[in-house]
């Protein structure tokens, strides 16, 4: 092909795309006729845009921290801040969400982030499943909910309680997980670490440098931006496509959703609940069925007056760890068989939790 | 078309060729193609987004609450878009995925295999477009019937509608001042209402808003109002229904949004006394601007 100016490429790609565009349009809009004014379709199409345009905010601002994180931190400044100590850092990283409050859709860039610059596979993924349940306005709206009812005290609590105690757990179960690189997608790969890490004692509560420190203190520094306008910018790029890289597993997960609330009936799942041990495993289905947002299922579980306590419980606790949508964002970081491994953890731990606390509290009378 | 869809060529030079080589080969819109698709779907969506807002569209679908936060969202993606495009432009400079970009040290971890990454600019920003596409394509109006057919269970709403009216008699006496005869009500108000005081509620001259609603194999000269209470997205919306007697029934689409007005009755239930609305009057009216309660 003959050499073009950018101009004249332009150019000539808008006049080969517009008609073409054109006619895939209009034949997009015959072959769906059929479909408009369908029920089916109306509330697919409602309940996919509604799942996205609640997560897309919480997306974008896990983007940007998530960027920041990137531009203004050195990997030897992240890993500092995490505990050396293995039980300590996975707790930290659990408890970590009430200080940095993201809800489910939001901390999956933050977590891939993290993990680039180093910190431990096992932290990081107690972070990921606390994080949505510990956060403030998820707690605050969990008692809202739950108010003025003999629940009132008990769920907030054991939601806090279980959901930092599975947290915990699957993270020490991944510190027996091999070789942590071959577990995570290329986007959350540690990055190659300039300099050794440093080997002395760990400082749990290290705070962070200033940035504007930082970047004035030696060979460390020197990957990231040094002037305010350049990092402002590496900032705003790298968010860009941290959005564009996660936000395409929400959309696909959020399809996924949307079919399902769509053709699956509520009744057949709920009707499946006659025991203890069937109503927690109704619940977790649910969970993972509707795909909502922790700072609103509360309000679905307190609404299921029909199941025990346990049952709602798993249902608050599972739902912020996993569901479809989340299913699907794990898979912009971690490889399928961490996923699966995260999964199982997560379902087990869960259900022998709710379990135990149905059968205590049928004991003492409050179930 | 299949322009569109062909595989990127990747700028990165296969091994044998010089790499300066097969640079020169490629056309700039090759190069940049993977952020031109990513500019192209991030303005996209913040269009979508301000557009939404603008027009009041976002109520069928969020929580007034969480409005101004999907606008922010809308002009932080606009702007991101413009950053690309304005980068791309002025300076050259790709963050992703080009090589005469330095990256310094965070080379080859850098946002997906390299190689990838121009094809994987394009189909992630087509998948992210496919929901905007899908929406242009089979627009909705609301959750209807058939919703309430999917979402409806044997659940029992007095814990929830209670707590939302804790203090029925100022919400009342307010909607007394608004409407006269028949104040309207939410239906999630009168059911709470009913549930908390039988005796006041029997007989007491209410009105309420929703859509028809039919239980298979009911019964001709009753109907259920409907409306769908949103916490914080329709995806959890729950219907709140709200038993009618009314012997033209029958007339009545299902779906069809009306204003009925009537009096609180009750039957015996297995759980207590049911609350229903016999009717003194049911019109026809347009969807409300908000659907929801």
């Amino acid at each position: 092909m003959a050499r073009m100016s950018v101009g004249q490429r332009i150019a000539f790609t808008a006049t080969i795309l517009v008609p073409a565009l054109a006619v895939v349009g209009y034949f997009a809009w015959f072959f769906s006729a059929p479909l408009r004014g369908r029920p089916e379709s109306q509330v697919f199409v409602i309940v996919l845009l509604s799942i996205l345009f609640e997560a897309f905010p919480f997306v974008l601002i896990g983007a940007f921290a998530a960027a920041a994180i990137e531009v203004l931190m050195t990997p030897e400044q992240v890993q500092r801040l995490v505990p050396r100590n293995r039980l300590l850092s996975v707790v930290m990283g659990a408890l970590l969400g009430v200080l940095f409050p993201v809800c489910e859709c939001g901390v999956i860039p933050v977590v891939r982030r993290l993990i680039r610059k180093g910190v431990p596979l096992p932290a990081a993924v107690s972070y990921l499943l606390a994080a949505p349940i510990v956060n403030p306005i998820v707690i605050v709206s969990t008692i809202i909910a739950f108010r003025g009812g003999s629940e009132s005290l008990v769920v907030p609590v054991l939601r806090v309680t279980l959901g930092v105690g599975i947290a915990v757990i699957v993270g020490l179960l991944l510190s027996w997980v091999g070789h942590a690189e071959d577990l995570l997608q290329a986007g959350a790969r540690p990055q190659p670490s300039p300099t050794p890490l440093p080997s002395g004692e760990g400082k749990g509560e290290a705070v962070a440098d200033p940035p504007g420190e930082a970047a004035a203190t030696g060979e460390a520094a020197a990957a990231l931006p040094a002037t305010g306008w350049d990092r402002a910018e590496a900032i705003l790029a790298h968010a860009a496509v941290e959005f564009v890289d996660v936000g395409r597993f929400l959309v696909l997960g959020s399809v996924i959703a949307a079919s399902t609330q769509t053709f699956v009936p509520r009744q057949m799942l709920l009707a499946l609940g006659a025991n203890l041990p069937a109503s927690i495993l109704v619940m977790m289905g649910l969970a993972f069925v509707l795909s909502l947002c922790s700072e609103a299922d509360a309000f679905v579980a307190r609404s299921f007056v029909q199941f025990t306590t346990a049952a709602k419980l798993s249902f608050l606790v599972l739902g912020p760890m996993l569901d479809i949508k989340l299913l699907f964002m794990y898979l912009s970081a971690f490889r399928r068989r961490l996923i699966l491994t995260i999964v199982l953890a997560v379902v087990v731990l869960n259900f022998g939790a709710g379990l135990i606390v149905g059968l205590v509290l049928r004991t003492i009378g409050a179930g | 078309m299949c322009a569109l869809f062909r595989p990127a060529e990747s700028p990165r030079a296969p091994t044998g060729a010089h790499p300066e080589d097969l640079w020169e080969e490629t056309t700039w819109l090759e190069r940049h193609r993977g952020i031109l698709w990513r500019a192209a779907a991030l303005a996209l969506w913040g269009g979508t987004l301000l557009w939404f807002y603008h027009a009041d569209r976002l109520i069928l679908y969020l929580r007034s609450t969480y409005h101004p936060l999907a606008a922010g969202a809308g002009v932080v993606l606009l702007a991101l878009a413009l950053v690309e495009l304005l980068n791309l432009a002025f300076r050259h400079r790709a963050p992703d995925c080009c090589p005469e970009h330095d990256h310094g040290d965070h080379g080859e971890a850098e946002h997906g295999d390299g190689d990838h990454a121009h094809s994987q600019g394009r189909l992630a920003a087509l998948i992210l477009i496919l929901p905007l596409i899908i929406n242009a394509l089979v627009p909705s109006t609301g959750l209807t019937s058939y919703a309430v057919g999917k979402r409806a269970t044997d659940i029992d709403y007095s814990a929830l509608t209670s707590q939302m009216t804790a203090d029925w008699e100022a919400q009342l006496a307010q909607a007394k001042q608004l409407s006269g005869e028949y104040p309207e009500l939410t239906i999630a108000q009168i059911l709470g209402f009913a549930s908390q005081d039988v005796e006041r509620a029997r007989g007491m001259k209410v009105s309420c808003v929703g859509f028809v609603y039919r239980e298979p194999g009911a019964p001709p000269e009753r109907f259920q109002v409907v409306r769908f209470r949103m916490w914080c997205c329709a995806a959890d919306a729950q219907p709140f229904h709200l038993l009618v007697m009314w012997p033209e029934s029958a007339s009545l689409p299902t779906d069809q949004w009306v204003r009925v007005r009537g009096v609180i009755a009750f039957t015996q239930g297995q759980g207590g006394p049911q609350p229903y609305l016999q009717a003194d009057g049911v019109e026809g009216i347009k969807a409300p601007r908000n659907q929801y309660m």
